[in-house]
Formats: C-alpha cells, sequence, structure tokens
C-alpha cells in the first residue's frame, strides 16, 4: 500500500534532483552520444545500488553529503573551467573551431578522445552526486516508511517521469552548433562545481537565491562568456 | 596513470584557477564573509575562463 504523505514530497524532490542529473547527461550526451552517456549513467545507478545495499546503516547524512559534493565540485570545476575556457577562445577567434581544417580534425580526433574519458566522468558524477542525494532523501524522509516502499517507488517513479519528459526534449537540441553546445556545458558544469564547492565548505544558505542560484549561474557564465568572446577577446578569423 | 591525471585535472594553469577558487571560497567563508562569496566567487570563476581562455 502507497503511504502518499511519504510518497508524494519525495517525488518532487526527487524529481528536481533527477532533472539535474538529466541535464548533465543531456549536455554530455550532446558531446559524446547518448549510448555512452547512457553507459555512464547506468554505471553511476550501479554504484548507487551497491551503496544502497551496503552503506545504508553507516553512512552519516550531512558529513557524507558534504564530502561528496565537495569532492565532485572540484573536478567538476576542473572540467567545466577548461571548457568554458576552450569555448570562449573558440567563439572569440582565439582557437581554430572544430570544423575548420583537416589538420584540425585529426587534432580533435585525439582530443575528443582524452575529452570522451572526462565527458563520461561528468556524467557518471553527476548522476551519482544527484543520486546519493535522492537516496538520501529517501533515507530520511521515508523513514516512517517500513521497508521504504513508497519511498524508493516515489523516488523511481519521477525518474520515469523526467527520462519521458527529456526523451521529448532532446531532438530539437541537436540542431544547436557544436561549440555553442560546448559553451553551455562548460557553463552548466562550471555552475554545478561552483555551486557544489561553496555550498560544501559554507553550507546550503550561502547561495542568495538557493537552489535557483544553480540556474543563475550556468546562465551568467554563459552570457558573460559569449559577450566577453564576442567583444573583448574578439579576434578576426582567417578567410 | 599521467593520461588520467591530466584528464581529471587539466593543465598546471587550470589547476591553479581551481585551487585558487576553493581557497577563495575557503578564506571568504572562514572569516564570515561567506553573504559575499556567493557573487564574488562566480565573478572570480568567470575571470580565471576568460585567462584561461588567453593562455
Amino acid at each position: 500500500m502507497v503511504n502518499w504523505h511519504i510518497f508524494v514530497p519525495i517525488f518532487f524532490t526527487a524529481m528536481v534532483e533527477w532533472v539535474e542529473a538529466f541535464t548533465i547527461v543531456l549536455a554530455v550526451a550532446m558531446s559524446i552520444g547518448w549510448r555512452a552517456a547512457g553507459g555512464a549513467s547506468v554505471a553511476a545507478f550501479a554504484a548507487l545500488a551497491i551503496l544502497t545495499i551496503f552503506c545504508d546503516r553507516f553512512l552519516e547524512y550531512g558529513a557524507t553529503e558534504n564530502w561528496v559534493q565537495g569532492l565532485i565540485g572540484v573536478l567538476l570545476l576542473l572540467f567545466g573551467l577548461r571548457w568554458l575556457a576552450k569555448a570562449i577562445a573558440r567563439q572569440a577567434g582565439l582557437k581554430a573551431m572544430h570544423d575548420e581544417s583537416r589538420e584540425f580534425a585529426e587534432t580533435r580526433e585525439k582530443l575528443e578522445r582524452s575529452d570522451r574519458h572526462a565527458s563520461w566522468m561528468i556524467a557518471f558524477n553527476g548522476v551519482l552526486v544527484e543520486g546519493l542525494e535522492v537516496w538520501l532523501i529517501v533515507v530520511a524522509l521515508g523513514i516512517h516508511d517500513p521497508g521504504h516502499v513508497s519511498a524508493y517507488g516515489a523516488a523511481l517513479a519521477a525518474l520515469v517521469v523526467v527520462i519521458a519528459l527529456g526523451a521529448i526534449a532532446h531532438a530539437p537540441l541537436s540542431q544547436i552548433p557544436e561549440n555553442l553546445i560546448k559553451f553551455g556545458v562548460g557553463s552548466a558544469i562550471t555552475a554545478f562545481g561552483t555551486f557544489w564547492t561553496l555550498t560544501a565548505i559554507g553550507g546550503d544558505r550561502i547561495w542568495p537565491a538557493g537552489d535557483w542560484s544553480l540556474v543563475i549561474l550556468t546562465l551568467f557564465y554563459f552570457g558573460s562568456g559569449q559577450l566577453i568572446a564576442r567583444t573583448a577577446l574578439r579576434r578576426p578569423r582567417e578567410a | 596513470m599521467k593520461a588520467l591525471i591530466k584528464t581529471l585535472i587539466g593543465d598546471r594553469y587550470n589547476a591553479l584557477a581551481v585551487s585558487t577558487t576553493i581557497t577563495l571560497e575557503l578564506i571568504l567563508v572562514a572569516t564570515g564573509h561567506g553573504a559575499v562569496a556567493g557573487y564574488a566567487v562566480p565573478v572570480f570563476v568567470m575571470a580565471a575562463a576568460i585567462l584561461l581562455a588567453r593562455c
């Protein structure tokens, strides 16, 4: 029997977390394809399952969440800042665009091979940290739910809804130019990195707009990066 | 192993930018300027991205 007092709040809270995870996977899939991004997600879910089975009773919520958030935040900052800087350099003409020459295409292949590992790790880490938050929510809110049936059911239902909505929305995104996608990916990952590192250090209340700060940060990095790349850093492209 | 570290961390400038960002976050929070951090850190990160783009 479903306990709706547990199911409903967990469903909506988990949905927010799954949307965040799906955003990361979607962004990564635009770079390395759905198969690799999906594989990273499945691997993260497998890691989460192992974590759930073995660590349910041993982890202290706050300390663990902070520690994981901080660590993964640093990794995301390391990836995101690199991607954002490259996208700005390409947009400004300081670096060749990806499809400009055969020589660059060869370099790209080599670069993308290393980027693929980084991208895979981003998708894996993103799903893992968001999934960990869902798990903590399930454990915390579902404490009075015998066997956590309603709690885990709500988290899974939220995941199915987010995947279904994401499947409908992803097709139009494939029409966007590559560097613009990388600009978006870099901005989003840098935003997640900034958000998680500062949250891990200063706590949840450090951000003026709460969870909305993630959206604001992404827009700030994307908007200001585009503006600076098109004005101050702009170099004329070779014919 | 070296390739993995390079994949994870990037070059020395990238590592320097991120470690400086974390240090800034720690200093602001430790000195009681947490309210400023939410505004100052993103601006610092953006400035670092621009400097890295020029490298």
